[in-house]
């Protein structure tokens, strides 16, 4: 076994506060492999990764790379050895350039001078390495999110690691780019590099890794080869529990048309959007990012000014670029892309986001009243069994999945009709995606209907009466879940049309 | 028992009682005459006007901006109701009402500069501090104005034996504190500060919620010009220097110390700070004392409130944790 692991974590404890978040994890990385690590929020993978990377310190226990001790060694130690951690949160400069992010860590100095051009002949070859071209004179903050995260990754190549763990690498990738990320993991492999592949995405995991170890509670649970790992297994594994059904599909008839979309145009982004939403549906689109997923949302909350074409809700024509607060009023609820940004307020409690958007719940008369917002709060926190059961938790101390619960608890405070959610289950853990799917099933239960951005196919198959397919803002192909398989929608989406 | 507790004085009430103890102790025994009851009403007087123009203050920093110019806003407005009273004989009623709305255009132009222009509040109102200084010389010639006979007793008289100035200040404290703690429009204020976007999100036209943030702190200015212009009974053309670090220190100290728009705890702060920076001008010593000590007490507090803030990660909130300044200061 010593020989197959280039890496070994011995009896790793870590607690911060009461918060026993390692409780003494054995782990054994195989050289030359793709290590997928598994888990809900609040396993124990980044705190694990944080120990890796050197920016923790574990309480007990060693950890080896290549049988040599390296417990208790910097960050910097550590790359130096060969170990590098691209991280969740993008470490970036935005107001710097490509090539000065790329080289931040070590800038190419000899003779105490700068050397920029010598640079630039690394970074660019590097980045052939990865295939993907950047300008290098470009600030970071013009590039988009994906391509950012490719600089982060030439930033951790450019030392030609041994190890290289990834941490959702894919969180901020399209479809295409992903695939991208993929074909260079496999050329790692064969390069002889090791990897560990941190990902919430079963079929990511599946599609990639050749061995996945299980996290559960601080503990490393299980590790078995990829191909020897159902689904099924790998699911109760994470959740230390059978689960029947992973997409409750909800039953809900269909009825009347509740939105219509004709000929919507966003300058640049989207190219005549026609759609129609029932009450009793739900309707995902999906597509490469940058394919129009989010403008269409964008432009019926009113977030986002269409250039042209008309909507209806019920048959009435709402106008285009009428503003939130109106949209809000004719019954659109949205559950943005990016929750800590957009979604929620971070340093106020559960109960004060949860009457946000309508404080009318929270209040007696024209006065807010701590009463009244108790109930209101208690009533849905139970519904969307937040934990820790407590309203008076402050937002940022809950975790992902519990955040976005909230998130969309605040649109539950009346019933509306339509319900925008865009990537609503990104970085959530399984329970909580149970959780989210429920209540969307709940909504269209009641006659409501859902229209949902999303990235994951496996999602949208799973839980949405019909799938649109967006490429580079138009509508490419529409089918429903039972019709159609995943490689025919996966084509569609990188553009392959009908030849896939 | 909790609703008991809801009525007894907070540990945060009970020390700053203590600590105003201690003052009275240590300025008294240096200097007989501080710890009289004429001083002491005196000291009451400063630290009630100081308090409201720090809760307006204090509106501003919870939209997520911040109101460089609500010093140099109430000194013009002072100015200005001296101006249109003694050189352009105005009755004082309307002379009043005109520089209050003055000080309101102030503040929606502060406004206005922000929201829509997207111009940093640091910047603009920065800028405004300028323009007022430049504007009063200019107004005013040098002159100096004394106060009409109306507006020194609508200030100055007392009822129940307590002058006018504490009950107006007392009731600008509690309306401006219920407003923004207990009211919908007052939360959606400070929501806008401390997340813009998802406030937007959630409906809220934050551009209009900070417009008229700006707009209540320059109405607020306006007023404590007036209160001050009927205190001071004449109004001189430095009027209002010095008094934004006041105000400043009053607003962050206390949103750390007792939470946002806790209108005792601005009450209090302001007092506490009033006896010391009097008991340190009654020594005698140079002025510079009291603008050091002054200092020393905001970033004191601002280190409270990071370490504070730090501490309380991922716990229960408790409203003395979560106060505006700390993303904006």
């Amino acid at each position: 076994m010593s020989e197959q692991a280039i890496l070994r974590m011995e009896g790793i404890h870590k607690s911060f506060g009461a918060t026993h978040a390692l409780r003494g994890v054995d782990l054994s990385v195989i050289r030359g492999k793709v290590n997928a690590v598994v888990g809900s929020n609040g396993a124990g993978k980044s705190t694990l990764m944080k120990t890796l990377a050197g920016i923790y310190q574990p309480d007990e226990g060693h950890v080896y790379f290549e049988e040599e001790d390296i417990t208790g060694l910097s960050p910097m130690q550590l790359q130096r050895m060969g170990i590098q951690v691209v991280h969740q949160v993008l470490n970036i400069v935005g107001s710097m350039t490509v090539l000065e992010n790329i080289l931040l860590a070590n800038p190419p100095v000899s003779g105490g001078v700068l050397r920029w051009k010598q640079g630039a002949k690394t970074v660019r070859e590097v980045l052939r390495r990865i295939d993907f071209p950047l300008e290098l004179d470009l600030p970071v903050r013009s590039l988009s999110v994906s391509e950012q995260q490719f600089v982060i990754l030439a930033r951790a190549l450019i030392h030609r690691p041994r190890l290289l763990v990834l941490d959702e690498p894919t969180a901020r990738l399209g479809m295409e780019e992903t695939q991208k990320l993929f074909g260079l993991i496999r050329r790692l492999k064969e390069q002889g590099t090791t990897l560990i592949y941190i990902s919430h995405r079963l079929d990511e995991i599946y599609a990639i890794s050749d061995r996945i170890c299980v996290f559960r509670d601080g503990l490393h649970v299980i590790s078995r080869d990829t191909e020897a790992f159902s689904e099924a297994e790998l699911v109760q594994a994470m959740l230390g529990k059978k689960m029947d059904t992973f997409f409750p599909k909800a039953d809900a008839p269909v009825g009347e048309t509740l939105l219509s979309i004709e000929g919507l145009t966003l300058r640049g982004r989207l190219r005549g959007i026609d759609l129609t939403v029932r009450s009793g549906e739900i309707v995902s689109l999906v597509g490469a990012v940058g394919a129009g997923k989010t403008e269409i949302l964008d432009c019926l909350f009113g977030s986002r000014k269409a250039d042209g074409g008309t909507v209806r809700l019920r048959g009435t024509p709402v106008r285009g670029g009428y503003g939130i607060g109106r949209a809000i009023r004719n019954g659109f609820a949205m559950v943005p892309e990016d929750r800590a940004l957009q979604g929620m307020l971070g340093d106020w409690s559960v109960k004060e986001n949860l009457t946000s958007v309508e404080m009318k719940k929270a209040s007696r008369g024209p006065v807010l009243n701590r009463g009244v917002e108790n109930r209101e709060a208690e009533k849905l926190v139970t519904l969307l069994d937040v934990r820790p059961h407590d309203i008076d938790y402050r937002m940022t101390g809950l975790s992902g999945g519990n955040q976005q619960k909230v998130v969309i608890g605040k649109w539950l405070t009346r019933d509306y009709p339509l319900y925008l959610m865009d990537e609503v289950t990104a970085g959530v853990d399984i329970q909580a995606k149970a959780a989210i799917y429920e209540l969307m099933g709940r909504v269209v239960k009641r006659g409501g209907a859902v229209l949902l951005a999303t990235g994951d196919i496996e999602e949208a198959l799973g839980v949405s009466d019909r799938i649109m397919v967006l490429y580079k803002g138009r509508i490419v192909f529409e089918a429903s879940p039972d019709s159609v398989t995943k490689a025919r929608l996966l084509g569609y989406i990188m553009g392959g049309g009908a030849s896939a | 028992m909790k609703a008991i507790r809801r009525f007894l004085p907070t540990a945060q009430t009970v020390s700053f009682v203590l600590l105003m103890l201690l003052c009275l102790l240590v300025f008294g025994l240096l200097k007989p005459s501080y710890a009289t009851w004429d001083n002491l009403y005196s000291m009451v007087l400063s630290a009630c006007v100081a308090a409201v123009l720090a809760a307006g203050m204090g509106v501003v920093i919870s939209a997520g901006g911040f109101d460089l110019c609500v010093g140099h806003t109430a000194g013009f407005s002072a100015l200005m109701c001296g101006f249109f009273l003694r050189t352009l004989d105005f009755d004082p009623i309307p002379a009043m009402l005109l520089a209050i709305g003055m000080a309101v255009a102030i503040g929606a132009i502060n406004g206005l500069l922000v929201s829509r222009m997207g111009i940093s509040s640091f910047i603009v109102t920065l800028g405004m501090q300028f323009v007022l200084v430049g504007a009063r010389q200019w107004i005013t010639a040098g002159n100096s104005y004394r106060v009409s006979n109306l507006i020194k007793g609508m200030v100055q008289s007392a009822f129940l034996g307590v002058s006018n100035l504490v009950w107006i200040s007392a009731a600008m404290l509690g309306v401006i504190g219920f407003v923004m703690q207990k009211t919908p429009f007052g939360r959606k204020i400070q929501f806008t500060g401390a997340n813009i976007v998802a406030t937007a999100l959630n409906g809220t036209p934050t551009r209009l919620y900070t417009f008229l943030a700006f707009l209540i702190s320059g109405a607020i200015s306006g007023v404590v010009g007036i209160l001050q212009f009927g205190k001071l009974t004449s109004a001189t053309i430095n009027m209002g220097d010095g008094w934004l670090f006041n105000a400043m220190t009053i607003a962050v100290f206390s949103s750390v110390i007792f939470g946002r728009f806790k209108a005792h705890g601005l009450a209090l702060v302001s007092f506490l700070i009033t006896m010391i920076t009097t008991g340190i001008n009654m020594q005698g010593v140079s002025s510079a004392w009291t603008n050091f000590v002054l200092g020393v007490i905001l970033l004191a507090s601002l280190f409270a409130g990071k370490f504070i803030h730090f501490d309380s990660f991922g716990k229960k909130p408790k409203r003395s944790e979560d106060n505006g300044c700390q993303a904006t200061v």
